[in-house]
């Protein structure tokens, strides 16, 4: 049994879970709403902590089913939006769902992240910061910087992908030198 | 093809077909971009539910954004220059509230508003209560010469007045999220306030208690060690990383969130994002403004409305609502009178630890 309350290991898995939410929504604002209905079931469950065995597991399923949940709220509320098709939803789930049960965070690929962040020139950087710090759209970047949204659209997804080699690569040196 | 993908335990792919990595890379990308035609979701499907390969690279990239998320909220691309600029906004929207000119136009130089960074700075309280207290002339001029005048900027103004005072004053916070189908009920908190600087705000549960004396911000959950800092804005990424329950701390500091923990700060937010119009109310007791968000930031309330008592400004009550249904409500219920202590941390969590973070210089 976990001696950890079970808001503060639900918070250790935060990035992993905003990312499983921000994978179905595509929509900041509405994965940290997700996120926090799920903190608040999360809480409530802290009263009958003998409950729960596999914390993560379970954390993953209650976050599974209020993005769910949320998305069909989203879709009735706004049936001009395209959502992500029911199929892709459900293998990105289960995707999610399948992840070993007993990895924990990943500090050494949060480091890697952060070295290759640091290594981005000052407008990448920038970018980056407007989208992630500010939750800005691609259209409210766009006026910030100049630009178009379409154009910043592309350079955004250029550098994440910039970023996930530049990390893999950092991992992958760390690795052959241990 | 697919089973020939493998990848070690920190998911790091090892494949012997970089064609098909990369193009499995795009339709991730174009996922996360939201960029996808039908077709290509589909593609992305098949690969998901067949290719080991294609799940890793998606759970990394999963991780990936998650990561960048949390960062961004922690502050961390945010340096040192960014953040003295963002005193140089700050600065520059408090002396735009002397100006009478309801809704003085928002900075375009930030995006967030930040309730805690307002007052964090006791340079900026002191030259913010200097202003209001030209503005308050000002106003008291304007309403001798012209008493019969009542306008949605006369109304705020005097609405921000009166939250300044140092009075104490129980608020009823009720947050919706909007969910109907779920029977949402809301959830309720109890917010004391004294002026912009001293409150105590506890949900209904009791789960966490959070305030401030006017110069350190503290938090502690039902049966935790409190948690202290006298500068928030310096200490974000740190309090971020150290505190055990720091989305609570998000809930206080967030534009998004619940509730705006004080009411000058909803004020202030009023007067420099919103067009405002008086609504005529059906209480001649009462002055009733409807604000309108001015730009279509998503993270931002669209509509607030608030009622002010027509004698002393003091806002009565006030209803945030957002375009994805979430609503806020603020209710004044009482004005006790409690000691100055009151809003110090010892009178809520008596022989606890207590963890103060320091600010860096």
């Amino acid at each position: 049994m976990n001696d950890v309350p079970p808001i503060q290991q639900y918070l250790q898995f935060r990035s992993e879970f905003m990312g499983y939410l921000y994978a179905m929504t595509r929509d900041f604002e509405l994965a940290e709403e997700i996120y926090q209905n799920a903190a608040v079931v999360v809480i409530e469950q802290s009263k009958k902590p003998d409950t729960i065995r596999d914390f993560r597991a379970w954390a993953k399923e209650v976050i599974r089913r209020q993005a769910l949940h949320a998305l069909r709220a989203k879709g009735n509320a706004a049936k001009h939006t395209r959502l992500v098709s029911p199929e892709l939803l459900d293998v990105v789930s289960s995707t999610f769902l399948e992840e070993d049960a007993t990895a924990g965070p990943d500090q050494e690929e949060a480091g890697a992240l952060r070295l290759c962040l640091d290594e981005l020139t000052a407008r990448k950087r920038n970018l980056i910061a407007l989208r992630y710090e500010n939750s800005a759209s691609f259209n409210e970047i766009s006026e910030h910087v100049g630009s178009t949204p379409a154009a910043v659209q592309r350079a955004l997804s250029r550098i994440r992908k910039m970023l996930h080699g530049c990390m893999k690569r950092r991992l992958q040196m760390t690795e052959e030198l241990s | 093809m697919h089973e020939a993908a493998t990848a070690n335990d920190r998911g790091i792919v090892v494949t012997d077909s970089p064609e098909n990595q990369n193009t499995i890379e795009n339709l991730i990308a174009g996922h996360f971009d939201g960029d996808l035609t039908r077709e290509q979701e589909e593609k992305l499907a098949q690969e998901l539910t067949h290719s080991t390969l294609a799940k890793q690279l998606f759970r990394s990239y999963m991780r990936m954004e998650g990561r960048l998320h949390s960062l961004g909220r922690d502050g961390y691309f945010r340096g040192p220059d960014a953040a003295t600029q963002h005193d140089a906004a700050t600065q520059e929207d408090a002396r735009q509230r002397v100006e009478i000119t309801p809704a003085a136009q928002a900075s375009n130089q930030h995006f967030s508003f930040n309730p805690f960074q307002f007052w964090a700075s006791s340079r900026l309280w002191a030259a913010t209560s200097s202003l209001a207290a030209c503005a308050a002339l000002l106003l008291l001029i304007g309403w001798v010469l012209r008493p019969a005048d009542v306008s949605a900027s006369n109304v705020l103004h005097r609405a921000q007045q009166a939250a300044a005072d140092l009075v104490d004053r129980a608020y009823r916070v009720t947050i919706s999220r909007g969910d109907r189908q779920r029977g949402d009920r809301g959830q309720q908190l109890m917010l004391n306030l004294r002026g912009g600087r001293n409150f105590v705000i506890q949900p209904m549960d009791g789960s966490y208690t959070m305030g401030s004396d006017g110069t350190d911000l503290w938090i502690f959950q039902r049966d935790g060690p409190v948690w202290i800092t006298s500068d928030y804005r310096k200490l974000a990424p740190e309090i971020l990383r150290r505190i055990p329950n720091r989305n609570l701390l998000r809930l206080a500091d967030s534009p998004n969130e619940p509730f705006m923990l004080k009411m000058s700060s909803l004020l202030s937010l009023i007067e420099t994002s919103y067009d405002i119009e008086l609504i005529k109310s059906t209480d001649p007791a009462e002055n009733h403004v409807r604000a309108i968000l001015r730009s279509g930031r998503a993270n931002r309330p669209e509509n607030i409305e608030f009622w002010a008592d027509a004698n002393n400004g003091v806002v009565l009550r006030a209803e945030s609502k957002w375009k994805n249904g979430k609503r806020n409500s603020v209710e004044l219920i009482d004005t006790p009178t409690v000691s100055n202590q009151w809003y110090h941390y010892s009178q809520h969590a008596a022989n606890r630890p207590v963890n103060r973070l320091r600010a860096k210089n």
